[in-house]
């Protein structure tokens, strides 16, 4: 007899070779795309939300007069160089509190809500600026330096230039928003890839049952390894389809990221960014083996393609509740909900890759790992005892159970 | 549980199976088969539609597992660990549509240990051999129904199975792919595999089975060669006299009938020649003498029938 595990390979690689030979598969490949187009056609639409919010951040200038006057006519000169999306924020005047100046610039860039992205303060001819983006800290830069040559030059421009000391600085609080950004990220990611693939598991068996190909499969290979193989085959194309789209985002990444240099922010997580996209790969695969091998059990019971497409709809919202767990989860990390969405087995691997992001700690997720894993056995092997007594056992299945109810 | 090969005097026996019983709700499918099938035999299991063949087969090769009693194949207890050595070819024909033919039966092989690359060599020659040779890299759902049923036959042994499982593999097959399934099966045989199979179109359990078990009401009513089978009816004379043909019921059976040119009657294989004897000596003569053995479709009907006849008095009874 064929291991187990040799089993499991043979039908996972004909399901693969099935699934992955199909021309429509091409079309399942590139679904992202179409998601994309449509994200685009509707982001002109958050781009407006994005501009109108974009409105209330502000330039500091933290200087009394006269240096704040010729700051302002020096941002009413340049302004006029960069008009529409491209206009730096507004500018708004406060008063020195002079050896406190630097102390103060500080707490208007870090104060939690604050509008303030870039301040300046100090003399005119060295003057401190600091700024939340390489981009803003050139502007303000170039505003003083117009502002010296006009003071300097009594009213006339004259080219004369300014040294300032420059600081990027990024506001504080910003780690626990990019840790929680990228922990919701994770959901979404794991949440729109099982929804996906995973969810196709539910009518992978109608082929075998509609041309009775399951009694072959039966006689030849045990019902879990059958179960397994199915599962290990839609893996490899959930594979597949992530490699094919990391390798395009990641050279669009790479692209952006050299275009951007220096000016996009670090992503401060609680782990490293090659151990959390590690663990997030890790937590895709338990969460797709968990859904899948449920929506396994739940189609092999069906008994047509009928019963299959009545039971996409309970199906889909059951995935939405357990996302709508995790996704809270992923904004309130220390709470209560938080903790039971890591536990429930079918919200646990995207709750938990939430937790990656904020939680540097590793053994939660080994355990958590483990306690999936456990899942996933129980669910084979539920799924292939219920598969077994409703179809080769020709006893009634749980559909057949519905429906004498229903009667 | 027995363990260990099972021997049938100085033969190995390749599939033993002891009162095995199987029940889907209330129905009772299987209430009780015994079987034992030397290795290298042409083995059939007749029975008409309902009466328990396919679930006797599913519970031999592990399939599905007995209520009760105990199974032996290939000298093991369980069968799935016997299953690389097993090629069964199922009553409802399946394959997937979208796959070549050849990809197809190396699949089957590969489910049963044979690597696939070997398996796809030995499909494009198995069916070259059987005439299919054109049809190698269609797909399923491009073949006839007779060239799908083939490729999976082809299949079920392309890995050269020591037991092959064929339920109802004559059905939807057109005479002469039931002469190349034939030609088939005693090749397999030839190669020394056990060959099980089940039907209910006695010609072909006729002309192929060494021996063959009748089931009916899911209980086995008969198990032996085909001549006992047949043995088991009595042979069906008719006798023209050449003189006194009035005279001559004294001598004849009782069922003897007269129907105005021949005596009907039927004898015991032993009776024939004392009768002919009496005839003779008592100076009747012979005019016309048919005897005419029954064959196997009339034997496994008279065991049918009375197969009902004795469930619906166990019925009664109750």
């Amino acid at each position: 007899m064929l291991s187990f595990w040799a089993q499991v390979r043979v039908i996972a690689y004909r399901d693969f070779k099935a699934i992955v030979g199909q021309p429509v598969f091409l079309l399942f490949l590139l679904a992202p795309l179409f998601m994309a187009i449509m994200g685009l056609l509707g982001g002109s639409g958050s781009q407006n939300f994005v501009e109108k919010s974009g409105r209330n951040a502000r330039i500091g200038v933290l200087a009394n007069a006269p240096l704040a006057d010729f700051y302002m006519a020096a941002d009413a000169q340049l302004r006029a160089l960069r008009p529409g999306p491209t206009a730096p924020p507004q500018l708004t005047r406060i008063p020195s509190h002079g050896s406190a100046d630097a102390q103060v610039a500080r707490a208007m860039i870090n104060t939690p809500g604050s509008h303030f992205e870039a301040v300046i303060f100090g003399p005119a001819d060295a003057p401190h600026i600091i700024a939340t983006s390489k981009d803003l800290a050139t502007y303000v830069t170039a505003m003083a330096n117009y502002a010296a040559s006009v003071r300097l030059a009594g009213g006339q421009p004259k080219q004369i230039f300014v040294a300032p000391h420059v600081e990027i600085s990024r506001k504080s609080g910003g780690t626990a928003r990019t840790r929680q950004a990228m922990g919701y990220a994770a959901v979404v990611v794991i949440f729109v890839l099982t929804l996906l693939i995973a969810a196709q598991s539910i009518s992978t068996f109608v082929e075998e049952k509609s041309n009775k190909i399951i009694e072959i499969l039966a006689s030849a290979a045990s019902l879990e390894a059958i179960f397994l193989g199915k599962l290990v085959g839609m893996f490899g194309v959930a594979m597949l389809f992530i490699a094919f789209w990391s390798a395009l985002l990641t050279g669009g990444a790479q692209v952006l990221l050299s275009r951007m240099a220096g000016d996009f922010p670090p992503l401060d997580l609680a782990i490293s960014l090659p151990g959390f996209l590690a663990l997030g790969l890790l937590y895709f695969t338990m969460s797709f083996f968990l859904f899948g091998a449920a929506f396994l059990g739940i189609g092999s019971q069906a008994p047509s393609a009928r019963d299959i497409q009545l039971l996409s709809l309970p199906i889909s919202v059951f995935q939405v509740s357990m996302f709508g767990l995790a996704s809270s989860a992923a904004s309130q990390p220390d709470s209560r909900l938080a903790l039971f969405a890591q536990i429930f087995p079918f919200s646990s691997p995207m709750a938990m890759a939430a937790r990656a992001a904020s939680d540097g700690a590793l053994w939660p997720h080994l355990l958590a790992i483990l306690w999936q894993l456990l899942w996933v056995m129980v669910i084979v092997r539920v799924s292939a005892r219920l598969f077994r007594r409703g179809v080769l056992n020709a006893s009634p299945s749980l559909f057949t159970f519905f429906r004498r109810k229903a009667k | 549980m027995r363990h260990g090969p099972i021997h049938l005097g100085s033969e190995e026996v390749a599939v033993w199976a002891d009162q095995i019983t199987k029940s889907f709700g209330a129905a009772q499918a299987v209430r009780g088969v015994s079987l034992s099938i030397p290795k290298g035999m042409i083995y059939g299991v007749l029975g008409p539609n309902g009466a328990g063949k396919t679930t006797t087969l599913r519970m031999i090769l592990g399939i599905i597992d007995p209520d009760s009693g105990s199974r032996q194949l290939l000298g093991h207890s369980r069968p799935r660990d016997v299953a690389n050595r097993c090629g069964y070819l199922p009553e409802e024909r399946g394959l997937y549509p979208t796959m070549k033919a050849r990809e197809a039966i190396a699949f089957m092989g590969a489910l049963r240990g044979l690597g696939w690359a070997e398996g796809r060599t030995r499909a494009g020659e198995m069916m070259e051999a059987a005439g299919l040779g054109h049809a190698v890299d269609k797909k399923i759902r491009h073949l006839s129904k007779g060239m799908a049923q083939l490729v999976q036959l082809l299949g079920s042994i392309v890995h050269k199975p020591d037991l092959i499982v064929l339920d109802e593999p004559f059905s939807g097959l057109d005479p002469v792919n039931q002469e190349h399934l034939e030609a088939l099966v005693r090749s397999e045989a030839a190669r020394g595999a056990t060959i099980l199979f089940s039907t209910h179109v006695m010609s072909h359990a006729e002309r192929l089975c060494e021996r063959v078990a009748i089931i009916a009401g899911g209980l086995r009513r008969f198990e032996g060669t085909v001549a006992e089978a047949r043995g088991i009816l009595p042979i069906e004379a008719q006798y023209r006299p050449s003189a006194r043909a009035a005279d001559v019921a004294a001598l004849l059976p009782e069922d003897a009938r007269f129907d105005g040119q021949c005596w009907r009657f039927s004898l015991a294989d032993e009776e024939a020649e004392p009768l002919l004897l009496a005839l003779i000596q008592g100076g009747f003569g012979v005019s016309g003498l048919s005897l005419q053995r029954p064959g196997l479709h009339d034997a496994f009907v008279r065991i049918v029938q009375d197969a009902k006849q004795t469930d619906a008095q166990e019925a009664a009874a109750c």
